[in-house]
């Protein structure tokens, strides 16, 4: 490319330093960055259609990179602060008054590893690993939690996402409901499909009641020892 | 059972020299024997009242309807022990709307509509349809390349723009590598054509008549060319979620919002008191989605379907998470609602699918991969349509990794043999299963791939594609469509755009439109419904006549 015949980009390597440079500004001092970041934000904290008043308030505070709440502010004052626009998201009144809990369009579906987190954070989930040592993989003891192959049994799994377009499509409508009727964003509702919503549920009660393992459709893998509720062959005993 | 039951004790009851094994099950008892941990926590409250707002509080942010608190201290208080009772607790409130969304739930007090759609007796012989979608734009002249073409040698054309040069092999396929089939189409620049080496399925069914392709063909809103193709042609062209979308949907200007050509389909076959099910083995498709308030379209993982709440802690509780997600009032939340549908619906058409499932099993040995347990569940659940009461079925099932910017050789090589394998077992199981002439799989991918090499032995997003179709029933063993016979971007070239990307001559509606017919889609309102663009390519799509034997 650089230092082509009839090439449109620069020839030297400083001047295309600078064409990438004033690309990158160009990109992102774009008019629908600041809306565009805005409203997924709102939609991972709860806020599926996040209303247009709420939005601006918060491009706003994207753009000045100043948001002030009660006396406080939060931000550095310049362009594309995300301290401004976390802090308004979580503080706006769109996202605090207990009056939109009335609103039955208000709100959003609940994200599956969100949902699992709460329940493990919650119920106070705490490790019993055993203190005898085992037999090499896959328990060692430095494991504290252990969810497996959570793409498949949730449709989620932290940081993996399946593509560039993430777990959730933005401006997904459910194909049933009072939300196809309002035409409301549920994008949560993506993977809301029966093998995995049997996928979590099963996940969380076998949680709950047997624990963290990979008893009937758990979410961590086969630990190495003991096996489940009325089974007891030379497969799960480890015995050749 | 062989092991008896003691605390903290350990027990030899079959001969292992390693003693630290512990040989005690894991079950409902507070005991959590096969895990690494679990939620300990201890409950504040005492009585049962006490506990359910304390998990209320805890999951829902105390969003917890009064109502279904009601149910839960109702189901829960059968449980003595007090763990036993906190346990039952969280897991009925892991079933509630007000757990799976943030909003405030309040039931209306009637019981939630169940579909009951019943099965109308019908003598027409069972079709099937299988949508096989490659993910990432399938580098399609690996798949049909030129052979033997005359006066014009498309074949040296085709080398050329593909990299050959004095420095580089390029990345063409070479005529020694290719399985060699008869174009049989004198439209056709070349007489014959080369398959991929590592698909010899498609050459053998090519042969018997089961199979064809249709060339240079791409999602389009109406014939275009190189000077007016952007502006008639609305769609993100070089992007993968715009074109698979659109692809599947094939209603550029959303006459029909939201839906898929297998969803229209299904729509219209119902209308017709034809029953038919549609299955995704491969996550929610757009090309599945119908009308809304038409029946969803099943979604299914290859492994099946596992147990629904295997071993329930109390009696009747799925009666009772029924019940929780019982019809909510209009203006009740709208989210709560949604997954409170979406919950029933499942536990439904779990139920019955599973039943069905369990039942069958196929004779054919289906090869380890994605895309062979995706068609080995399509046999399956093909087994099963009696039991269904259904005449009709479509299935979607996918197969990625094609998106190959770099080392596509290699990679297609690996791809095509999984691909390769995975069609033969699926043909072979079709066959014994004596359905071969009423199947038909047909091929798309998002869009063909530069023709013109990249610097990582790859090539990047073009547009016009090959691709194919296979069944029992096709008027196989040809090449239809127009194979390009230039390239090269040029004043003189009305379809060649940079770095060897076609502009489609003919439309996926091409295949689609003889395939839908055959599927009992007739001319008029219902084709019209179906493929809202095909009026637009008059002598460019093929009709059940065409296609079909």
């Amino acid at each position: 490319m650089i230092g082509e015949e009839n090439s449109y980009t620069e020839q030297n390597m400083i001047d295309a330093q600078y064409e990438t440079d004033a690309l990158l500004e160009h990109l992102v001092y774009h008019d629908n960055v600041a809306p565009f970041l805005t409203t997924r934000i709102m939609q991972r904290f709860g806020v599926s259609n996040p209303s247009p008043r709420y939005v601006k308030t918060c491009v706003e505070a994207f753009k000045t990179g100043l948001y002030t709440s009660s006396g406080t502010s939060f931000g550095d004052s310049s362009y594309g602060s995300l301290e401004a626009l976390s802090a308004c998201i979580v503080l706006d009144r769109e996202a605090t008054d207990e009056a939109l809990y009335e609103d039955p369009a208000f709100g959003s579906l609940r994200e599956p590893i969100i949902m699992v987190m709460n329940l493990l954070r919650s119920m106070e989930y705490s490790n019993t690993l055993p203190t005898v040592g085992l037999d090499g993989p896959p328990l060692a003891e430095f494991y504290n939690v252990r969810l497996y192959k959570m793409n498949e049994k949730i449709g989620q799994s932290p940081h993996d996402f399946p593509s560039v377009f993430s777990f959730f499509l933005p401006e997904y409508v459910p194909e049933a409901g009072p939300a196809l009727s309002a035409q409301l964003a549920a994008p949560e509702a993506t993977i809301l499909d029966m093998p995995k919503i049997i996928g979590i549920q099963n996940g969380m009660i076998s949680l709950i009641k047997y624990g963290l393992s990979d008893c009937n459709d758990g979410y961590a893998s086969y630990p190495g020892y003991k096996w489940c509720s009325g089974k007891c062959d030379t497969n799960t005993m480890g015995i050749d | 059972m062989c092991c008896p039951h003691y605390h903290y004790i350990l027990f030899d009851c079959v001969h292992v020299a390693h003693l630290e094994f512990c040989f005690f099950s894991s079950a409902d008892d507070g005991l959590y024997y096969r895990s690494i941990g679990h939620l300990a926590r201890v409950p504040a409250g005492t009585t049962i009242a006490e506990l359910v707002s304390e998990v209320s509080l805890l999951l829902t942010a105390g969003r917890l309807s009064q109502d279904n608190r009601d149910t839960i201290e109702a189901a829960c208080s059968s449980e003595t022990d007090h763990d036993a009772q906190f346990r039952c607790i969280q897991q009925l409130i892991v079933f509630s709307t007000e757990f799976h969304s943030t909003n405030k739930m309040e039931k209306s007090g009637e019981d939630r509509a169940v579909d009951t759609t019943t099965v109308v007796a019908s003598t027409e012989p069972y079709k099937g349809l299988v949508y096989l979608y490659i993910s990432g734009g399938l580098d399609s002249f690996h798949l049909l390349a030129p052979h033997t073409c005359a006066p014009i040698n498309v074949y040296e054309r085709f080398r050329a723009i593909r990299g050959k040069n004095s420095l580089s092999e390029g990345i063409g396929m070479k005529l020694d590598e290719m399985l060699v089939i008869d174009g049989n189409n004198p439209d056709q620049p070349c007489s014959t054509f080369g398959i991929h080496p590592n698909l010899p399925i498609l050459q053998t069914l090519y042969n018997d008549g089961d199979a064809a392709f249709i060339a240079n063909a791409g999602l389009m809103a109406e014939p275009v060319d190189v000077n007016n193709y952007r502006q008639m042609t609305p769609v993100q062209l070089f992007a993968h979620n715009a074109m698979n979308r659109n692809t599947q949907k094939e209603d550029i200007f959303d006459e029909f919002v939201g839906t898929g050509v297998q969803g229209r389909i299904a729509d219209v076959l119902k209308g017709k008191d034809m029953p038919v099910n549609v299955f995704s083995i491969s996550g929610t498709q757009a090309v599945n989605v119908g009308e809304p308030g038409g029946a969803a379209p099943f979604i299914l993982s290859s492994s099946g379907l596992s147990d629904f709440n295997k071993s329930p802690s109390i009696s009747d509780m799925n009666t009772v998470i029924r019940s929780l997600n019982n019809a909510t009032r209009k203006d009740s939340g709208f989210f709560a609602e949604t997954f409170a549908n979406k919950l029933s619906e499942a536990m439904t058409s779990h139920e019955q699918l599973k039943a069905e499932l369990d039942a069958v099993d196929v004779s054919t040995v289906f090869p380890d991969s994605g895309i062979a347990a995706q068609l080995k569940m399509v046999a399956q659940l093909m087994k099963t349509r009696e039991s269904r009461g259904v005449v009709r079925d479509m299935f979607y099932v996918e197969q990625g990794g094609y998106d190959t910017h770099s080392n596509m050789q290699i990679n297609l090589v690996n791809k095509f043999t999984e691909l390769n394998a995975a069609l033969e077992a699926f043909v072979a199981e079709v066959k014994q299963q004596g359905l071969w002439d009423s199947v038909t799989l047909v091929q798309f991918s998002e869009f063909a791939r530069t023709l013109d090499p990249n610097t990582g032995n790859g090539s990047d997003h073009a547009w016009g594609a090959n691709h194919f179709h296979i069944g029992g029933g096709l008027a196989g063993g040809k090449v239809r469509g127009l194979y390009p016979d230039d390239f090269v971007q040029s004043p003189s070239n009305p379809i060649a755009l940079s770095r060897g990307r076609m502009v489609p001559t003919y439309p996926w509606d091409a295949m689609w439109k003889g395939t839908a017919t055959w599927f009992g889609i007739e001319e008029g309102p219902e084709m019209d419904k179906v493929l809202p663009m095909h009026s637009n390519f008059p002598g460019k799509t093929y009709s059940a006549a065409d296609l079909y034997v």
